[in-house]
């Protein structure tokens, strides 16, 4: 028995055990844990100070804080040239002059209007129908926009902004802007002209079809509307000129 | 672990776990914290977190630009009301600045010539693939980049109400006046401003230049564009001012 007992006590060498006890050295361990850690602050920090997400970030911030100084400026020229165009009713001894200035500004666009015409609305579809198409461009409303012209419309206003030609329909990430004011669906569109043909014309236009075609297709909303009730259309602030003279 | 165990042992290993199974859960732990607040704070972003640097850098510029416009006028304007306001002006400052008015209307009408810095662009289009909504997409970049006053082919004057489309021959027509290529696009504004509007990715030089269209557009920085077109102003039936 003391044989076998001895042999079987023997057989491992005894750096066997001192080669494969577990290492629970604590220098090591601690090591270890040091360069996990400084790894996963390293990683954090690229992640939330790398110089481009940085530059990107401040980027953002700065076009965010230029919109609103933007807004709050283009508010004050409205409510400047408001001001100005009474005084100014009421200043002017030519009365020529005056009829006139009146009479051109409500046509430019440039001074509110009311009067008959259609009122078209215009919704993204509603999500998980359209195959992912189903929302509005800002090429899609100028379309529309395009389209109404040609179909006789005198005056037009987007979510109450008033279409002139200094008006740029445009987008600005996934927002469409009017004048450089973000407006978002649903859009209504406000068009003053004759309302007994303006809709059917409207129809036979090419922005007509390519209206009927995405909302036929990718479930965009699309309705036209006569009105026979006066529209009342507010005017485009601030239609100055910096660069062309007469 | 030295030897596998039967299923009560390996639960109890399960309840009792090593330090190193304590630290790498821990990592684990933090990991997917990181990743999810990350990921987070991404999709908290305002709005433009979706643009690229460069689009980013562009609506900058055109805001910056657009503010500053914006300013001036606000100066000039403030003037020209307290001037009214005090009546110091007087009755022929008023007539004055009524005429003054009435002039930039007739400009912005399109019923007189103007004449300002700007840009002249011509499309070349060898194959005839310039649809009226390419050039009405290149009218809104205009529009954007501040563009005052604008031309198509010396012929046809863009104003409030200007359409474009195809005539009965299908020809592209602006507000009824047939054009034919090349086209050319004469637009009052400032003239680095309305090149860099045309030049923005996926704006006009690149649509034209695209393998759709594989047409050509050169751009020219002019100090004086002379735009002599005339709208014809129509009364308005239907809309009144108010």
């Amino acid at each position: 028995m003391s044989i076998l007992t001895e042999l079987a006590e023997g057989a491992l060498e005894p750096e066997y055990r001192t080669t494969t006890a577990p290492r629970r050295s604590p220098v090591r361990f601690a090591v270890a844990v040091t360069l996990a850690t400084a790894l996963i602050v390293v990683a954090m920090l690229a992640t939330l100070r790398s110089d481009v997400a940085d530059e990107r970030s401040d980027l953002a911030t700065r076009a965010k804080e230029a919109e609103e100084r933007r807004d709050s400026l283009s508010q004050e020229v409205a409510t400047l040239d408001a001001e100005i165009r009474l005084l100014q009713r009421s200043q002017i001894q030519d009365s020529g002059v005056a009829a006139d200035v009146f009479a051109l500004e409500a046509q430019i666009g440039g001074a509110e209007v009311t009067g008959p015409g259609l009122v078209i609305t215009a919704n993204d579809a509603p999500s998980g129908s359209g195959n992912g198409k189903g929302v509005i461009f800002d090429s899609d409303l100028s379309r529309l926009i395009n389209g109404l012209w040609e179909a006789g419309a005198e005056a037009i206003a987007i979510n109450g902004h008033r279409v002139s030609t200094l008006t740029p329909i445009r987008s600005a990430g996934s927002a469409i802007t009017v004048d450089y004011v973000s407006i978002s669906p649903p859009y209504q569109i406000e068009a003053i002209g004759d309302p007994s043909v303006l809709p059917s014309r409207l129809a036979r236009t090419q922005a007509g079809s390519w209206w009927q075609y995405i909302h036929d297709n990718y479930g965009i909303g699309f309705e036209v509307f006569a009105s026979t009730k006066d529209l009342q259309l507010p005017g485009d602030p601030g239609m100055t000129l910096r660069k062309a003279e007469s | 672990m030295p030897e596998p165990k039967p299923s009560a042992d390996l639960w109890r290993s399960f309840l009792k776990p090593g330090r190193g199974q304590l630290v790498v859960g821990a990592m684990l732990c933090i990991t997917a914290l990181l990743v999810v607040w990350t990921i987070r704070s991404q999709a908290a972003k305002p709005d433009y977190s979706n643009l690229r640097r460069s689009e980013l850098v562009q609506l900058l510029d055109n805001l910056t630009a657009e503010t500053r416009r914006l300013e001036s006028e606000v100066r000039e304007l403030t003037t020209t009301r307290d001037e009214l306001r005090s009546g110091v002006a007087g009755a022929k400052e008023a007539d004055d600045e009524a005429s003054r008015r009435l002039d930039r209307l007739k400009i912005l009408a399109g019923t007189v010539p103007a004449h300002g810095p700007g840009v002249r662009i011509v499309i070349q289009d060898p194959q005839s693939k310039v649809t009226p909504e390419l050039l009405l997409e290149a009218l809104e970049e205009m529009r954007d980049a501040g563009g005052e006053v604008i031309e198509f082919n010396d012929a046809a004057r863009v104003t409030t109400g200007t359409w474009i489309g195809r005539d009965a021959a299908g020809k592209i027509s602006v507000d009824g006046v047939a054009l034919s290529a090349p086209y050319r696009l004469e637009v009052i504004g400032d003239p680095a401003t309305l090149e860099t509007g045309a030049r923005f990715r996926g704006g006009l030089v690149s649509q034209v230049e695209g393998s759709n269209v594989q047409g050509q557009v050169t751009i020219s920085q002019e100090s004086d564009v002379r735009i002599d077109s005339l709208a014809q102003a129509e009364k308005p039936r239907f809309a009144r001012p108010k």
